[in-house]
């Protein structure tokens, strides 16, 4: 599992307080650079592991048997999850 | 004796050229579309980014030298750590504008509004002595993102950035 570096994590924490700002009550800025940065590592060291690579490979598998190379499922999470935050 | 402050950003400031200082109207980050004036974005990031500009010191000035930043953001926890460097250049044909170090370093650390978007002041003392009618000051204001004390994890908007002394 991929430790983010620096500059990912300024560029998230970047994207994540212009987002917040959109709706301050609904997203406040109550958090400090550690914080964020430890949510982030964490929801990268969770997507990496085996266990959710495993699962992620296996329902596609199910729905779509032999069809998509792991590269072609990383870009399908991907343009999903891009958007679903669309959706939200 | 009185209290004056001057405003120091000027026809003259300019920011760094790494991109996370820069210019925008309050508006952007405000969230009612009213005042609409250019305030100065300092980025959240690893790194220490800064703006410059020069001042000129009335001819009133005797002593009581301080900085004051007026800011705000839209985060309401953590701190950001302020670094001011300048010097004075007086005189005529004496004292070079072109020397390569700055006459003095401050830094100050100050917490986010509780509120978002409330007007914050900080206060950071200046040498009287360095300072001299007539003087040219030059300066640079930085956030200092690689300071383990700046951990507020948004943008700071500088509002106004003064030069506080006092007369006779």
């Amino acid at each position: 599992m991929a430790t983010l570096a620096i500059d990912d994590l300024v560029q998230l924490r970047q994207e994540c307080a212009r987002e917040f700002g959109k709706d301050l009550s609904a997203t406040p800025i109550d958090y400090v650079k550690p914080q964020i940065n430890a949510a982030l590592q964490a929801i990268e060291d969770w997507f990496d592991s085996p266990q959710v690579q495993a699962q992620l490979a296996g329902v596609v598998a199910a729905a779509a048997p032999g069809v998509f190379s792991p590269l072609q499922r990383d870009k399908l999470v991907k343009f999903w999850l891009n958007n679903k935050s669309g959706r939200e | 004796m009185a209290t004056h402050r001057i405003p120091i950003l000027g026809w003259n400031t300019v920011p760094d050229t790494g991109g996370d200082v820069f210019f925008e109207p309050y508006t952007v980050k405000a969230t009612n579309d009213l005042w609409a004036y250019l305030v100065a974005i300092f980025n959240d990031t690893s790194a220490r980014d800064g703006m410059r500009g020069a001042f000129n010191i009335p001819k009133n000035y005797i002593g009581s030298a301080n900085l004051i930043i007026v800011w705000t953001s839209t985060a309401t926890s953590g701190d950001v750590e302020w670094d001011f460097d300048y010097r004075a250049v007086g005189g005529n044909d004496s004292e070079s504008l072109d020397q390569g170090s700055a006459q003095e370093s401050v830094n100050a650390n100050d917490t986010a509004p509780s509120a978002t978007d409330e007007r914050m002041e900080i206060s950071i003392a200046l040498t009287d002595g360095n300072f001299a009618v007539d003087d040219l000051v030059q300066f640079e204001l930085f956030r200092d993102g690689t300071d383990g004390g700046d951990d507020l994890a948004a943008a700071v908007q500088v509002h106004g950035l003064y030069f506080e002394y006092a007369d006779a």
